[in-house]
């Protein structure tokens, strides 16, 4: 009888370990399709963006060729996780340059057009910064229920397999006031 | 909003100080006439007391029925004073910072935005307030005022009883950012306290708890939003920092919502933020410093927040 109890609480804990991982890894999930949703209307924005800039960023022709072309990269199809991730995260630092040397365009700045689209990408952009940093939070503690005892046991039974962090740039843990560098 | 605190105590000494001299005389006189008060009271509650001394129950409650009566009294007689100190003192305090804002000793934050804000209970029986200050920082559109905010209940006993939901600093602004969901920052007490809000505590459990990025922040508040996601949109590490920040220099719990398109703070405080003392001398330099540190927790909050910052998605 008391085999049975001691058997029952064991099975009972067990189900319980197995339910928060697969809860913390449905969170992960769930945020990576949030970031997948952000960074198509990232790339959707950016053909747009290049072509109304191209005529006037004389000196920037190269940043705006790598822009385009991590794009194309991140465009190819059957793409894993990884891979995107990535992408996105190589893609984050030129965009990021892009946006802050339209200070030395005067007529970029004078452009309604290209005003929008850089508003519409930098409120992406922090989207984006967000979902990283959520995504993040997400898989450490994913990963951390992965390794430690006694819910690694579980993790080790049923495969639970580790998951990639995102590197969070410097300069996303400070936020530029790009408004500011316009007017400068 | 540029608080130039050595400008201001010049202009305490030099523009209000004649004002709080006269309104020292007549704190002078209302204590006089509270010491009457205790000296009419006070025997007659101990006669009383040794009268009925048999009667236990009785006899327990004199003090606080005296204590009451004194504070009724203390509160009738201190009015016309208290009123006169709102008008002539943190009145002009608060235009000479920022003219462009009105006061309003009796005014308060309508009880329709301290429900919006949803960041406590919103079944209650006495909601008062006072000192609503109005107006722009900073381009910014600000509302403020002192709460204080209970609910009454009837105790084991079947006495009836008051307990207090808030009271203290309300504050209503609004965010740069666009948003959808709601947030909200509670400081991180709720073990500590379960037992007496368990109740609400599960409410707020309702949304999700979000873990942040930051020890620091996390080690103050518990975020719960309805969207992890956009609660990393608004809480960026340079707010929770900030947020830290305040936190330390308010040296009281706060409670932060984002909610229909408003940013809604809480400063829990004892008591009005502007009383004027009636113990203490008005001359008092460091109570003139507890009025500007609770000013500066106001009208800071732009600067505080960084609220003013202009980005691009919110024009």
């Amino acid at each position: 009888m008391d085999f049975l109890l001691i058997a029952a609480v064991i099975v009972f804990i067990g189900v319980l370990l197995y339910n928060t991982l697969v809860s913390r890894r449905n969170q992960c999930d769930n945020i990576y399709a949030s970031i997948d949703a952000l960074l198509k209307k990232r790339y959707n924005l950016i053909p747009n963006l290049v072509t109304l800039m191209k005529e006037s960023m004389h000196y920037e022709k190269s940043l705006l060729e790598k822009v385009t072309e991590l794009r194309a990269k991140a465009m190819q199809p059957h793409l894993t996780p990884e891979e995107k991730i990535a992408i996105a995260d190589e893609l984050t630092q030129p965009l990021h340059n892009l946006m802050v040397s339209v200070e030395n365009y005067p007529e970029l700045k004078a452009n309604e057009q290209i005003m929008q689209l850089m508003r519409a990408l930098n409120e992406i952009e922090e989207q984006i910064a967000a979902a990283r940093r959520a995504y993040n939070q997400a898989v450490t503690d994913y990963n951390n229920a992965r390794q430690m005892f006694p819910s690694s046991l579980i993790a080790g039974w049923f495969s639970f397999k580790p998951k990639m962090l995102f590197t969070i740039p410097e300069h996303e843990r400070n936020n530029i006031d790009i408004e500011k560098l316009l007017k400068s | 909003m540029t608080f130039n605190r050595s400008e201001l105590l010049d202009y305490y000494y030099r523009d209000l100080y004649p004002e709080l001299e006269l309104l020292e005389k007549e704190r002078k006189e209302i204590l006089k006439k509270l010491k009457f008060a205790i000296l009419v009271i006070a025997p007659f509650a101990l006669v009383l007391m040794f009268k009925l001394s048999n009667e236990n129950n009785l006899a327990v409650e004199i003090p606080i029925v005296a204590i009451s009566i004194f504070s009724l009294v203390a509160v009738w007689l201190s009015r016309d004073y208290k009123r006169t100190f709102k008008k002539r003192i943190v009145s002009r305090l608060i235009s000479k910072i920022a003219p462009s804002l009105r006061y309003d000793s009796s005014g308060k934050i309508p009880e329709s935005i301290f429900r919006m804000s949803a960041l406590f209970e919103d079944d209650f029986s006495r909601y008062e307030g006072g000192d609503l200050i109005e107006g722009e920082i900073d381009g910014i559109p600000i509302k403020a005022s002192y709460l204080r905010v209970q609910k009454s209940y009837r105790d084991s006993n079947g006495r009836k009883r008051e307990r207090t939901i808030f009271s203290g600093i309300f504050i209503v602004t609004e965010f740069h950012k666009r948003f959808r969901h709601t947030t909200r920052v509670v400081p991180d007490i709720s073990e500590k306290y379960l037992g007496l809000f368990g109740e609400w505590i599960q409410k707020l459990a309702a949304q999700k708890l979000v873990r942040m990025d930051s020890p620091a922040f996390e080690k103050e508040f518990k975020v719960y939003s309805d969207d992890s996601i956009e609660a990393h949109y608004l809480l960026t590490p340079n707010i929770m920092e900030r947020l830290v920040k305040m936190k330390k220099r308010a040296n009281a719990p706060l409670y932060i919502s984002f909610r229909l398109r408003k940013l809604f703070i809480a400063i829990e405080k004892s008591s009005d933020p502007f009383k004027p003392s009636l113990f203490r001398s008005l001359l008092d330099i460091e109570i003139f410093k507890r009025y500007m540190e609770n000013l500066n927790l106001i009208l800071g909050i732009v600067e505080t927040l960084n609220l003013d910052r202009k980005i691009w998605s919110k024009e």
